[in-house]
């Protein structure tokens, strides 16, 4: 017996809203892993936005001011909080799109509050109450990333965590489950799983395709996997679609393995949203997924 | 007293509130098991917070789910209890003959049946153990009497 699903409702008041579940629209969530400076930010809302546009595909600008999962103490660690969250709120206000960033350590939250409009937790992360509780103390909805050694179904707990914090607005995205060392795998009945707890359902594409760790220092990854699995997932019943995207991969502050090459977004969005509402239509038509009685 | 001469009540013979596994729709599967654990009794009732019974789930549930389901028993055990109770159940009240609630629990054959008033407030479990030892002191006495 699935709970009744529920709408989540980023942004609004000073900036666009963008409504997640149910039959709404696919909302597609996607920025660079991490901001590299204002003008690369801004170069690349302003070409994720054309696209979006060009689809009619609500959007929300992600883009992260610190990594602190990185493999390598050398690699990129962040622009920083402040500086960081200064950009996020002049791309927030330029192109009326809401924001998202994650947040590492709990002291952080606050301020990652006080400009996005929805609050990541990290996948390996998920489990820790501090941030947890963190996360639901900035009154914004919070996207919580399933761990890569969570089971769907666990994702409950952190689920009840964040309800007990006083947090209801909450999209659950998987991002991959470990499959041995260095490597994941997409189970896509994590999707209808995850939705009976009420709360609408995303997927990370680009973090899917990546072999965590396998370069020795840096994470590798298999890009050409992205459509295919983006298929699946919208498919199963997302309600979101999570990718990070670059204009030149290669050369990316934080996972050139997998981040898609911006060029490739406009074909995989469109087929995304079609496939969304052939679904939403035989929803009308079959009712719910479930043969199950 | 006799059984027969319906002056035995259920109220006589039920196990209060407190002692036996009373959980809300949104336990987890897990927790309820272990409340059933924790009194020895193979039924939970599934209350709101008005205490009003909604659902009932039983070792049968259990088992059949084991069997009908076939998820990883992780994967139920983290199911809120409600995603598997019994909502169509049989119950009595305070007031209902010892012989009449027994007879009911040997026709839908169950071994504990709830005791709700009229607004469908948990009152009790009548748990055919006690129930039948009762019979059993209240006939030995008969006969001695």
């Amino acid at each position: 017996m699935s709970k009744t699903q529920k709408d989540i409702v980023i942004g609004g008041g000073d900036v666009s809203s963008v409504v997640i579940g149910n039959s709404n629209a696919l909302a597609f969530i996607g920025g660079p892993c991490a901001i590299e400076s204002y003008d690369h930010t801004f170069l690349m809302a302003e070409l994720i936005s054309k696209i979006c546009e060009k689809n009619n595909v609500p959007w929300i600008f992600k883009s992260c001011y610190d990594k602190d999962c990185r493999s390598a103490p050398e690699s990129f660690h962040g622009i920083g909080l402040e500086k960081g969250l200064e950009i996020l709120n002049r791309i927030r206000k330029e192109f009326n799109v809401p924001v998202v960033a994650d947040f590492s350590d709990a002291t952080w939250a606050k301020k990652t509050g006080e400009v996005c409009d929805l609050i990541q937790v990290p996948a390996y992360l998920c489990r820790q109450s501090s941030i947890l509780r963190a996360a639901a103390s900035t009154g914004r909805p919070v996207h919580l990333k399933k761990g890569q050694f969570m089971s769907p179904w666990n994702m409950k707990n952190s689920i009840r965590k964040l309800e007990s914090f006083g947090c209801n607005q909450i999209l659950i995205t998987d991002r991959g489950t470990f499959f041995g060392y260095n490597h994941l795998v997409n189970d896509m009945t994590c999707f209808p799983i995850m939705k009976k707890t009420g709360y609408p359902v995303c997927f990370d594409a680009t973090h899917s395709i990546q072999h965590p760790t396998s370069m020795g220092n840096i994470s590798g990854g298999q890009r050409e996997y992205i459509p295919y699995l983006v298929r699946s997932a919208v498919a199963c019943g997302i309600n979101a679609l999570f990718m990070e995207v670059h204009n030149n991969p290669s050369q990316a502050f934080s996972d050139p393995n997998t981040v898609l090459d911006i060029k490739y977004l406009d074909q995989i969005l469109n087929q995304a949203k079609e496939i969304h509402e052939l679904r939403l239509e035989q929803l009308k038509i079959y009712g719910e997924d479930n043969v199950h009685t | 007293m006799s059984i027969l001469k319906n002056n035995i009540l259920v109220k006589d013979v039920m196990l209060q509130v407190g002692n036996f596994p009373i959980v809300r729709p949104s336990n987890l599967i897990i927790e309820t098991i272990e409340e059933m654990n924790k009194f020895g009794i193979g039924i939970a009732c599934v209350v709101n917070e008005e205490m009003i019974l909604k659902a009932v789930f039983c070792d049968g549930d259990i088992r059949r789910t084991i069997i009908s389901n076939q998820k990883s028993i992780s994967e139920f055990f983290i199911d809120d209890v409600l995603d598997h109770s019994v909502l169509t159940f049989k119950s009595v009240k305070e007031d209902t003959t010892l012989f009449d609630a027994i007879k009911l629990m040997g026709t839908i054959k169950v071994w504990d049946l709830p005791i709700v008033d009229s607004n469908s407030v948990i009152k009790g479990l009548l748990h055919l153990h006690p129930a039948i030892l009762y019979l059993l002191e209240s006939s030995l006495k008969n006969k001695l009497s």
